[in-house]
């Protein structure tokens, strides 16, 4: 059994899918499409739990929950379609890898530490437009392919320092990078005209840093809140700097509760100042920028000793989105999920199915996205 | 558990299985990058722009034209390699050469790459083979030969029927034909006509081209090796092979030429802005020539011209970029004899090239395929002429903005 659970955990992390986040009908604007950093526990409940999960990035302090050493990887597959403004898109699906962390407590101290990755904004998309242009005279019908593949990644490590059983804090710097390849193509149906092509590889620097805390103010209700401040996404085109757009302050907090033994009950809400990134992007021509705020909200029922072993979990969850050409876009998520231990609570096996839908700016885009992860503590 | 296991090594497995192609809804779901053509005939693009004539004569083409209008002929001329006094007999353990004791007839072998069609009527073109005195050679002119192109002096008549496009031609003629054959080393020379009622052409592939293109093949008697008598052939090979034709009116000092045999060829040098050349993307660049008068040749007949990059810019020494640019035939153009309006040439390739390569000059060889073929030649206006001067029309789309963080 042992080898199995290597071995998955081998496919995993050497799988072929593109280390990026879930792409979206609205990844062409702004930054990208946003990633989530939470994992597939956090996801099945809607994200509601993601601000006391550990296998989550949104608060450091949730890091202090390890208790020994902790390997996850996942992956999540996403089919959708969308219409707007009259076009319709069905049948889109990708697989990426929207979550790996490492995390381990420092034997014989108060300290935890996590190494996290996740996708902070997806850059992948692949638009093609027909037309017909007139020149010298004639009209010539003309085929634009706009493309880009990568992401912006964020990878986060984390120091949790946990004071007693009721309170622990966190603080983890983000380094905010990653590249993408970008370019557009035009193509001519007349054989007279050839194609107009540039690529351009993209570069991506930035520098964060968030603190949190998570209290139990009794055995049944614990708080959480987490600030986090990024500075500048720096973009470098072909070793020239292009962009430089200023990132957002993030402010979440959570609430968990545990009425009956086995149900945990958690609710999370962020916002993020994405405004400020409003003038950077106008100077490059980019989509509005608005300040969004979050809420989730969901339960896990089992899992636990003197439960159920299997856990189920569901979730609920409406976010704004932050990147539009006109009014701010939105979607809504509904989540549900389970976990499975195995080989003596060593490995987990976990999965979560969203049912996504997204609304706004002109565009509407419904979306299954089906997540499953192995944590390994070996 | 089983199930949960195959189920993600399933999906990990065919993960690379993606669709995200959709259309874009442009401006309102696109990134800030915009695709726009412009079109624009650049003033003054071309400048010292020049003619150089003699990079292929006739006798080195590719292909002789034989050729007949109202103003003017064209004629091939054959002349072989020399027969033997005897023929090898035998076989299998061994040959012997025996003497040749009487020449029965000649057939000779002719490959045609391309003619003029009338199917207007009935009659079929004919190209009547003339004998021709066996030291013609390079300097042979037209005047030089015009004795011989005449009724006294014909040994045949090949008939040239529309069915027959590209194939190969032969015509037999008998071993008297040629009284001074003993004398002339046993070389044979032959020219060809064209006769027909209406102006026309035939292009004849050369040795240049094909070693085998034209032959000439003897039937013979033999005095065998027990005394009988017997017939056997033996086949020589071109020896030499061109042909003559009038000279065409002399060009005005300032045109640009392209084509004729010997072989002209024009070098355009072009001044583009960088911004243009370097910084966009040209989808298609033209090169516009005024012809000075009617494109010289035989009615029917067109030229070929071809346009290509340049290596280096020697003036006529230049070299030409042979691959990959204007290889293909992408800037070939056919512009039928008698042509008198304007001649646009693609050289969309080559002006791409300069992009990518700071080293190429920006000039554009202009030449006619294949070169010194055919008698047609083609005359532009140039740089120099008060009007008409050649032009670029470019279309091209500008560096492309491609989303860079937003």
């Amino acid at each position: 059994m042992r080898k199995v659970h290597v071995l998955l955990l081998a496919l995993i992390l050497t799988a072929p899918v593109v280390a990026e986040a879930q792409s979206s009908v609205y990844s062409p604007l702004g930054i990208g499409f946003l990633g989530r950093p939470i994992g597939t526990r956090s996801r099945a409940t809607g994200g509601g739990l993601s601000s006391f999960d550990g296998r989550s990035a949104l608060n450091p302090a949730a890091t202090g929950g390890f208790r020994s050493l902790s390997i996850t990887g996942s992956i999540g597959t996403q089919l959708r379609s969308y219409s707007a403004l009259g076009a319709t898109a069905d049948g889109l699906r990708e697989t990426r890898a929207p979550f790996g962390q490492f995390g381990a407590w420092i034997r014989g101290t108060p300290l935890s530490v996590s190494l996290t990755y996740y996708p902070y904004a997806d850059r992948t998309y692949n638009l093609i437009a027909i037309d017909t242009v007139d020149i010298r005279g004639d009209s010539v019908q003309t085929a634009d392919r706009i493309f880009s593949d990568g992401t912006v990644a964020d990878i986060a490590g984390a120091l949790a320092y946990t004071i007693s059983s009721r309170l622990s804090l966190g603080g983890a710097i983000h380094l905010i990078t990653g590249s993408a390849r970008a370019g557009a193509r035009r193509d001519f149906a007349h054989t007279g005209y050839l194609s107009a092509a540039e690529q351009v590889n993209l570069g991506f620097n930035g520098l964060g840093f968030s603190v949190g805390f998570m209290a139990a103010l009794m055995r049944q209700i614990t708080i959480s809140a987490a600030f986090r401040n990024d500075n500048r996404l720096e973009t470098i085109a072909d070793s020239v700097a292009f962009s430089s757009i200023q990132l957002p302050m993030t402010f979440s907090g959570g609430l968990l509760l545990r009425p009956l033994p086995g149900l945990v009950w958690g609710t999370t809400v962020i916002r993020q100042t994405w405004s400020d990134a409003a003038q950077d992007l106008e100077q490059i021509g980019g989509a509005n920028a608005y300040d969004t705020w979050e809420m989730a909200s969901g339960f896990e029922l089992g899992g636990v000793p003197g439960s159920t072993r299997i856990p189920l979990r569901l979730g609920f969850r409406y976010a704004q989105l932050p990147f539009s050409s006109s009014d701010q876009p939105h979607e809504i998520d509904i989540s549900a999920g389970s976990a499975i231990d195995f080989a003596g609570d060593r490995a987990v096996l976990e999965f979560s199915v969203e049912r996504i839908f997204r609304k706004g700016g002109g565009a509407d885009e419904n979306a299954w996205y089906l997540t499953f992860s192995v944590t390994l503590r070996p | 558990m089983r199930c949960a296991t195959a189920l993600v090594i399933a999906l990990t497995t065919t993960a690379c299985n993606e669709n995200v192609v959709s259309p874009a809804v442009c401006p309102e779901f696109c990134p800030p990058a915009t695709l726009e053509v412009f079109d624009s005939i650049v003033p003054a693009s071309v400048e010292r722009d020049s003619a150089f004539r003699g990079y292929v004569v006739a006798h080195v083409s590719k292909q002789a034209q034989v050729a007949a209008d109202d103003t003017v002929e064209s004629n091939p001329i054959f002349r072989f390699q020399a027969f033997e006094d005897s023929i090898q007999l035998g076989g299998g353990f061994g040959t012997v050469a025996r003497p040749v004791l009487e020449t029965d007839s000649f057939r000779l072998r002719l490959t045609l790459s391309r003619r003029s069609l009338d199917t207007a009527g009935t009659e079929v073109p004919e190209l009547p083979v003339y004998r021709l005195p066996a030291d013609i050679d390079s300097s042979t002119t037209q005047a030089d030969l015009e004795p011989y192109f005449q009724d006294s002096t014909e040994v045949t008549a090949i008939p040239l029927p529309d069915s027959v496009t590209r194939d190969t031609l032969s015509g037999v003629f008998p071993g008297d034909a040629f009284p001074t054959f003993r004398e002339d080393s046993n070389v044979v020379a032959l020219g060809l006509g064209y006769r027909f009622s209406r102006p026309g052409y035939a292009d004849i592939i050369t040795s240049d081209s094909m070693r085998l293109a034209t032959i000439l093949i003897r039937f013979a008697k033999v005095d065998s090796i027990d005394g009988n008598i017997v017939e056997r052939s033996d086949t020589v090979m071109v020896d030499f092979d061109s042909y003559v034709h009038p000279p065409l009116p002399a060009p005005d000092p300032n045109s640009l030429n392209i084509g004729g045999a010997p072989a002209a060829r024009t070098l355009i040098r072009v001044n583009l802005p960088g911004s243009i050349v370097d910084s966009s993307s040209v989808v298609r660049a033209t090169l516009i020539l005024v012809p000075t008068e009617p494109v010289l040749g035989i009615t029917g007949d067109s030229v070929i011209i071809l346009a290509e990059a340049l290596a280096y810019d020697l003036g006529a020494k230049s070299s030409i970029v042979v691959s990959p640019l204007d290889s293909a035939g992408q800037g070939a153009l056919g512009t039928p004899v008698g042509w008198t309006d304007t001649v646009r040439v693609e050289v969309t390739h080559i002006v791409r090239a300069w992009k990518s390569s700071a080293t190429l000059p920006h000039t554009i060889s202009l030449r006619v395929l294949p070169e010194a073929g055919s008698i047609a030649e083609a005359r532009f206006n140039s740089s120099r002429s008060p009007v008409g001067q050649p032009v670029i029309e470019i279309s091209y789309v500008p560096p492309i903005v491609v989303q860079g963080g937003g």
